[in-house]
């Protein structure tokens, strides 16, 4: 039974009302609501019946099924289970605050938990969302985790662009001026001739921008 | 039936029965059809269908169900059961792609991926047949942004093709290297060259002992670079498993008569099923190869032949047959199993009529050796 005045929580506790009538009415809250009504709640003519305390069930270990540990290895891990719950409970923690929470793709829901069960993605934002997860599942489904293939054209371009750029820096950098030169030209015609690529100048665009804002 | 290919060179052909290559694409806009809407998901596949046809010449085979059943058995795509909201069947003649293409290309919208675009031929020519796909669908790209990553390459919706998007998968038959147990050998093998061998889940090899070679990474290099390291380990297990045939022909002939008339047996059998079929047929193939029987006139060797033992294949090849023993209901279930079993016994009439090699009768009376070899 849900909580009546949050509507939220699981019903713990009873509070009575007083109605205008005299009559009381019982209301069964949870232990939150019913902490507020005990401080706020008398003026609205609400008494507290019984607080019942919390269930503090200690955590215990869930069973395994016999056989399944080497003799002698079932006690090792119950008392490591007591052992972390203790440490757990110093820290006002319990065993399922320290549990990872599914974490889920914005855009397409997509719970990270699924990926890892199923090995497929649900959108394009899930690779950025959960990027450094993925490098590590491709890593285990295909033995590698960095793209070495073909580029598309758009991209092609761009990174041509960007190779000769790095040899006119470079060329620049060791005073070898005729090669830089050379490199200038080729850079000159290559921008002429990608002109009608509109990825290609948006990214000349974006870069000259980043460059005056570095300049200032 | 069955078609008559002679694109891949013989000795390659004896051993790679077929290879399908595929390419696989989704839209950067779109979630990928398992995360879609029913409502989406049919609205995108319409619209991609329509696109496809209009500006590459597409030809929409969607409803037609005798191409579904025959890119479903022969092809590997999807069944008319198996087909996901949306879903759309394009074929692209290979005349309008390029000269180069072995086969038609046949396009899968909506399936798990937003398009996947399949070739599927008993060809030995990976890398141009590849690289010619590859093309196609780039030329695709210009009218479509396709989902694209520079870190994991094309975004796909199993990342076990995340990068290039490319599955080369091969159907490849063995009984060489299972009957001379040599086949965990070709396992590893595979292991190196970043190839994966499909067996059972016990790692047993499947019945008809074919297994399914595909390559593992998509994201380790260019389109070219996958299908050549694919086409140079192909050349190696064919050649395995070549010379494991011809050891076991020339040293076993008292095993290999033993096999084929085994073989033959399996095949005359009236109740036989589909199992008992494939391992019959794949044994008197394996014969074939070896040159110790002759099988006529029916091709054995031929890529598709172990398809026929699938059941689908079956029913097709003898519908109104089978038709007609369905709608007797009188007829009692076993009654009509029986009835069944005889009809696929009168569809393989053809294979039994063989002749066993003069050489191997020969090999056999000069064989002092009686007893059968130790493979299984």
């Amino acid at each position: 039974m849900k909580c009546e005045l949050c509507q939220n929580h699981k019903a713990e506790t009873v509070l009575y009302r007083q109605k205008e009538d005299g009559a009381q009415e019982e209301l069964y809250v949870c232990h939150t609501c019913a902490e507020r009504e005990r401080v706020f709640g008398q003026e609205r003519g609400i008494q507290i019946a019984a607080m019942e305390a919390p269930e503090t069930e200690s955590p215990s270990m869930p069973p395994i099924p016999e056989g399944m540990l080497p003799k002698g290895m079932e006690q090792t891990m119950k008392a490591a289970f007591e052992e972390l719950t203790e440490k757990l409970q110093e820290m006002g923690l319990t065993p399922e605050a320290i549990l990872p929470t599914s974490e889920l793709c914005p855009n397409c829901k997509m719970p990270l938990e699924e990926i890892r069960l199923v090995g497929r993605i649900g959108c394009p934002q899930c690779v950025k969302v959960f990027e450094a997860s993925i490098l590590a599942l491709l890593e285990e489904a295909q033995g590698v985790s960095q793209y070495k293939g073909d580029l598309p054209e758009a991209f092609a371009t761009i990174s041509n662009y960007q190779k000769l750029r790095d040899a006119y820096n470079k060329a620049i950098a060791t005073d070898d001026f005729i090669q830089a030169k050379a490199l200038f030209e080729e850079i000159k015609a290559f921008k002429h001739r990608h002109a009608d690529d509109a990825n290609f100048m948006r990214f000349l665009e974006n870069e000259a921008r980043e460059n005056g804002e570095a300049g200032e | 039936m069955l078609p008559n290919s002679n694109y891949a060179p013989t000795h390659f052909r004896r051993v790679c029965m077929r290879t399908q290559i595929s390419i696989v694409r989704n839209l950067a806009s779109e979630p990928f059809p398992p995360r879609m809407k029913e409502r989406d998901a049919m609205r995108l596949g319409a619209h991609l269908a329509s696109f496809l046809c209009e500006n590459f010449g597409g030809e929409d085979h969607t409803r037609n169900d005798a191409v579904a059943r025959m890119v479903s058995s022969s092809k590997g795509l999807a069944s008319k059961e198996e087909r996901a909201p949306g879903y759309h069947l394009i074929l692209f003649r290979k005349a309008l792609i390029a000269s180069c293409l072995r086969e038609d290309v046949w396009c899968e919208v909506m399936s798990a991926n937003h398009l996947t675009f399949t070739l599927s031929r008993d060809f030995a020519e990976f890398e141009p047949q590849a690289e010619a796909l590859r093309l196609f669908v780039d030329k695709i790209s210009q009218q479509l942004a396709f989902a694209y990553d520079p870190k994991f390459g094309y975004l796909t919706t199993q990342l076990s093709l995340m990068g290039t998007g490319l599955r080369i998968r091969s159907w490849v038959h063995v009984p060489g290297l299972v009957y001379t147990q040599h086949i965990t050998a070709l396992c590893n093998a595979a292991e190196q060259h970043n190839v994966y061998i499909e067996l059972n889940e016990d790692n047993s090899v499947p019945v008809g002992n074919r297994v399914i070679l595909f390559n593992r990474s998509a994201m380790d290099g260019t389109v070219c670079e996958i299908a050549r390291n694919y086409a140079n380990f192909m050349k190696l297990a064919c050649l395995r498993e070549y010379d494991a045939r011809l050891k076991l022909s020339r040293d076993q002939p008292h095993w290999m008569h033993d096999l084929i008339l085994k073989a033959k047996n399996i095949t005359t059998r009236l109740m036989l099923s589909a199992d008992e079929l494939c391992t019959g047929l794949s044994d008197l193939r394996f014969a074939s190869t070896t040159g110790d029987v002759y099988i006529h006139p029916f091709d054995i060797t031929d890529p598709f032949v172990l398809d026929i033992c699938s059941d689908e294949v079956f029913e097709q090849a003898t519908e109104p047959m089978l038709a007609k023993v369905k709608d007797k209901v009188s007829l009692y279930k076993e009654e009509r199993q029986h009835k069944i079993a005889q009809l696929r016994a009168l569809w393989v009439k053809k294979f039994v009529k063989l002749t066993l090699s003069q050489n191997l009768k020969r090999r056999i009376e000069d064989d002092p050796r009686r007893d059968p070899p130790s493979c299984e």
